[in-house]
């Protein structure tokens, strides 16, 4: 008989960026928070120190901050006629877990969504026809908009402390910044990144054909930050491990960099590590939350009671919670009922090596997470898309992240796998690359979701999710486009050989593209197409929120956690304004 | 250790000059290393005080810690202080004045000198190994309550620095590792990458800090010809992309 | 129990230790950095002698020695195949192994019920049947008859004893890639040969001064985690070349 426990006010189910900035928010007002991470222990010092943490066997061959994949797997499949299979080693999308979850293994590539990603349908209807787009995409609005959510935009980058120059304050366009990003109200709290060489030969090429170039907005500090919570970040040292890795100079915005050193020391919040949530228990009407269960380190079950319910445990985690415990129908491909599950989406990731001659030295491992040179003309809609028959863009982006050898040695086409001349091609071309990094728009479609196996289970005997996803042909279309029209600034850059790689189907597990996986819990205002409504509460569960990526209804072109940020603030003050005062539906 | 008296300094810039090769003349254009060297003995016409004078023909200054030890810092590393000394970024009544004093190429030369100087070992203080070994934790791993991190991911395995732009630990002397921790703490020298380091550090660190240092080897000066070369290549590309962003 | 034994139980407790190694364990590393002068690659861990002699002359010709660079057999690749296969890696404690096992479509990865240690072991030993059987044993093939014959297993063309060979293929380039550029501390990349190659610094990282200085040649000793230990107990840091 499990343990029933004494109970909480609020439980957040994982402690990464949004169960920490949950608890937190709702800590200060006084309520008794519950943080229940399942992973273990995560601190800068100790465990994010150099040398030990440059390890690129260990964290990145190795996967050493992500999810144990030997517990707990998920089954994925291209098409839902075939049979999924375990993902029985991470590499296409790296899941993490642990006490900052992927808020420690980002790289803190720093970007705002688009106005017209927040009402995409209407917004692409509106400008392009119904017609325009394809029958077997379900592309939908939000529920809220960016103007709502700029306050909370604001309030997540001063978290964090995010280093970039404004582009748009309030209407007025700003030099040095990107002009193609949606007003925000203030500029950013630090300033942009140094450039790296790669970068500055692509600015060039940039302006030269007519683009607008930019350092990408970055979660790395350029200099020593004190955060509004009172928390110091120190500056990043370009030491190139930064994604998949802890940073150990407290440079890079981090649950433990910006949140925890605070909130560990408020009384009202309790942390249990090693705490795996089975299920959220439900009273018999099945519209109420009692709490959750949860197994703990020795394989003990615990009832653990709260009032309400924050289902903060990563974008893939947050589905198979709500599906093992029935909030919420699961969505069913075939007959279009149902919502948990729909519209999963991913980033739809193009790349371009381009190879320079051996007097240009790039040193591309000087590098951090977020450094990079960008442009956003041809990303979501910023481009007129008539004639081209096809939705959404890419941003592009020169510069690198990292250039760890293991899985970084470039080699042109045509050089053989291994062997001799491979060997002599890796030494010729490793400091004289460079990849051109083009991160799409993933567009929902009908025959993309998520739902439980029906075969394979994790170590708890709970079945794992099932992923059933591919390429939708709008995006391999998308691709092709961007991809043509990025070489060219490729070639002008002085390049001995560029190489096209748009992403094309199927989607494999194989190799790593992107580990920003959205859709799921899918917020909106209709509830037969959505999971949440737009305060992130459940429709069938009030004291359930759902907060994550998940939410989204598709993705837009860029990295997902800052707009993450957003909905964590919106949902904190949803909470705090509203659901507290007079809980039950908010919509 | 005493400091040696002027008839010294000379003699030893005869005897090195002969092992240099060809003959020494004030301001020449030739041998940069045997100008470096009249320059640590002898100052600069335009004033600059000789260097060996606080820091030693050698590089190991007096042993006391009120000059830093500057043998086999990387020439990039000491050309950059002296730069930043001239600039008024870097405070100090002394080292202003004399780096304002000397030409590029004299800051070039003195400091290819002294990257090169290779004095012995002097015996250090000793200090009680409970302290050592706090500042070997703190060097090593940091410390997770004053959140500041280990100081060899930038300082280098053993403190020995990352050439060429981090200058060793090892082996410099206490008491001036003291003052410059403390002149970080309280901001009164600046640097983007010790400033929130230090500024979070407790004071009682830092003297477990200094004290392990202090008693680490001095790493070995490069002695392979290649490795010289590619040093000052690097130094050299480095210096003149700098000086062309000026 | 004389001094050999001492150390050598010492090894094996340090060179596992090694694998599982965290952070701040810097007296472990060292500990292992003094005893690798003890020959440990003469000592049995999980590869018996035919599978180190296969892999010696496969690793030798997927990255061969030149005139300035190592090959992978003389970077250790070997040694650190065996130590892989040995811990966890090898074990599949990285993996989900859980069945019912079936073949699916290659964007699925790999469904075999091997673990790493046992596809290895497996394939080495069809491999080794197969070329007994055929007349000449793989290390005693040419240069050329050795690399047709990885491209035979490259592209598939044996079946291993129920292993398509492709995934061992596969796998094994992976392991020499991975044996070549990854820290020396894994036993590999000996003399940090493959970093020096291409110019990669390192474990020690900073370089806060040098991001935009454009087109520096920057050369540096590469610089390995188990440095500190190296520098701590009196060992050169710089090795023979």
């Amino acid at each position: 008989m499990p343990q029933k426990l004494k109970e909480v006010d609020v439980v957040c189910i994982g402690v990464g960026w949004a169960g920490s900035v949950l608890a937190y928010e709702l800590a200060e007002t006084g309520l008794k928070v519950l943080g229940l991470e399942r992973g273990q222990a995560r601190h800068t010092v100790p465990t994010f120190q150099a040398p030990a943490m440059h390890d690129e066997l260990k964290y990145s061959v190795h996967k050493g901050f992500m999810q144990d994949v030997r517990t707990e797997s998920m089954t994925f499949r291209n098409d839902h006629r075939d049979v999924a299979l375990p993902i029985r080693k991470w590499e296409a999308f790296l899941p993490g877990t642990g006490l900052g979850g992927c808020g420690v293994h980002w790289n803190g590539q720093a970007w705002r969504y688009q106005q017209a990603d927040f009402a995409y349908k209407t917004h692409i209807e509106q400008r392009y026809g119904k017609k325009f787009v394809d029958p077997e995409l379900r592309i939908q609005d939000w529920g809220v908009t960016y103007q709502e959510l700029e306050p909370y935009y604001d309030k997540f980058e001063y978290l964090l402390g995010i280093c970039g120059k404004a582009g748009n304050l309030n209407g007025n366009l700003e030099p040095g910044g990107n002009p193609l990003e949606s007003p925000r109200s203030r500029e950013y709290p630090n300033p942009p990144m140094k450039e790296q060489y790669a970068g500055a030969l692509f600015r060039k090429a940039a302006l030269e054909m007519g683009y607008h170039p930019f350092l990408q907005p970055s979660a790395n500090m350029t200099r020593p930050y004190t955060n509004p919570l009172g928390v110091t970040l120190g500056p990043c040292m370009y030491c190139g491990f930064c994604e998949r890795y802890g940073c150990e100079h407290y440079a890079k915005s981090s649950p433990q960099s910006c949140v925890l050193p605070v909130l560990l020391k408020n009384p009202n919040f309790e942390l249990r590590l090693q705490s795996h949530v089975l299920r959220i228990n439900l009273d018999n009407t099945k519209k109420k939350a009692t709490g959750v269960s949860y197994m703990d380190a020795q394989g003990r079950e615990f009832e653990q009671p709260a009032n309400l319910v924050l289902v903060t445990a990563y974008a893939l985690n947050n589905p198979r919670i709500l599906l093992l415990s029935g909030v919420g129908k699961p969505y069913d491909p075939v007959t279009e009922k149902g919502v948990v599950g729909r519209n999963y989406a991913y980033q739809t990731q193009s790349y371009i090596p381009v190879f320079f001659g051996e007097d240009v030295n790039l040193n591309s491992y000087m590098a951090a997470g977020a450094s990079g040179t960008v442009i956003d003309d041809f990303s979501v809609d910023n481009f007129d898309h008539s004639g081209l028959g096809f939705i959404g863009g890419c941003y592009v982006m020169a510069g690198s992240t990292n250039a760890r050898p293991i899985e970084f040695h470039p080699t042109p086409p045509g050089t053989p796998r291994w062997g001799s001349k491979w060997k002599e091609a890796v030494r010729r071309h490793y400091n004289h690359t460079a990849v051109f990094n083009l991160s799409g728009t993933s567009t929902a479609m009908r025959w993309n979701y998520l739902d439980l196996d029906p075969t394979y289970r994790d170590a708890w005997g709970m079945p794992l999710l099932r992923m059933t996803f591919d390429f939708p042909d709008n995006d391999v279309r998308m691709a092709r486009h961007v991809t043509s029209k990025a070489s060219e600034i490729a070639h002008r850059m002085g390049a001995k050989v560029v190489v096209n790689e748009p992403r094309t189907r199927p989607f494999t597990v194989t190799t790593y593209q992107s580990t920003h996986n959205t859709g799921g819990t899918v917020m909106g205002a209709d509830p037969s197409t959505s999971v949440l409504n737009r305060y992130c509460q459940t429709w069938d569960v009030p004291n359930v929120f759902v907060v994550g990526a998940s939410n989204y209804p598709q993705n837009s072109s860029y990295n997902p956690t800052i707009t993450l940020g957003a909905l964590i603030y919106w949902t904190a003050d949803a909470l705090k304004q509203r659901y507290l005062k007079r809980p039950g539906p908010l919509m | 250790m005493k400091q040696l008296s002027p008839t010294k300094y000379i003699c030893v810039i005869i005897a090195a000059g002969s092992i240099i090769g060809g003959p020494i003349s004030l301001g020449a254009a030739g041998d940069n290393s045997s100008s470096g060297a009249v320059i640590v003995a002898q100052g600069t016409p335009r004033g600059a005080v000789a260097c060996a004078r606080c820091h030693g023909f050698e590089g190991a200054s007096d042993g006391s810690g009120a000059f830093p030890a500057l043998a086999g810092q990387t020439e990039y590393y000491l050309s950059h202080q002296l730069q930043r000394y001239a600039s008024g970024q870097r405070r100090n009544a002394i080292m202003e004045f004399i780096a304002k004093a000397l030409t590029s190429d004299e800051i070039e030369s003195v400091a290819r000198y002294y990257a090169h100087a290779n004095p012995p070992s002097y015996p250090r203080l000793s200090a009680p190994p409970d302290l050592i070994a706090r500042g070997k934790q703190l060097a090593l791993m940091g410390d997770a309550s004053a959140r500041v991190q280990d100081c060899v991911s930038c300082h280098g395995p053993n403190g020995e620095g990352e050439p060429p732009t981090i200058p060793y630990l090892a082996g410099q002397y206490k008491h001036y590792l003291e003052i410059q921790l403390l002149m970080f703490n309280k901001g009164y020298r600046t640097s983007e990458q010790m400033a929130r380091v230090a500024h979070q550090m407790p004071e009682q660190h830092i003297e477990a800090i200094a004290v392990y240092f202090d008693q680490l080897p001095r790493p070995a000066n490069p002695t392979n010809e290649e490795e010289i070369w590619n040093q000052s290549t690097t130094n050299s590309q480095v210096r003149r992309k700098r000086l062309q962003k000026k | 129990m004389n001094e050999n034994q001492l150390s050598g139980s010492r090894r094996d407790f340090v060179r596992s230790a090694l694998i599982t190694i965290s952070t701040g364990t810097i007296s472990t590393a060292g500990a292992a950095a003094r005893d690798r002068a003890h020959t440990p690659e003469k000592e049995q861990r999980f590869l018996n002698d035919s599978e180190k002699e296969f892999l010696w002359a496969a690793v030798d010709r997927l990255i061969p020695p030149d005139e300035r660079w190592a090959g992978a057999a003389e970077a250790g690749v070997v040694n650190f195949i065996d130590l892989q296969m040995g811990g966890a890696w090898g074990r599949g404690d990285l993996l989900y192994m859980h069945g019912p096992f079936r073949q699916g479509s290659w964007t699925q990865g790999y469904q075999l019920e091997y673990t790493p240690a046992e596809l290895f072991r497996r394939s080495i030993l069809a491999i080794n049947r197969q070329c007994a059987a055929q007349g000449t044993p793989f290390t005693q093939m040419s240069h050329t008859e050795k690399d047709a014959f990885l491209i035979t297993l490259e592209k598939g063309e044996l079946d291993l004893d129920g292993i398509p060979s492709n995934i061992f293929f596969d796998q094994l380039l992976d392991q020499t890639v991975q044996g070549f550029f990854s820290d020396p501390i894994y036993g590999g990349n000996k003399n940090k040969v493959g970093w020096r190659m291409i110019g990669f610094p390192g474990a020690y990282a900073n370089y806060f001064d040098l991001v935009d200085k454009h087109g520096i040649d920057f050369r540096r000793e590469p610089l390995s985690i188990g440095e500190q230990a190296l520098a701590e107990f009196g060992m050169p840091m710089k090795e023979s070349k």
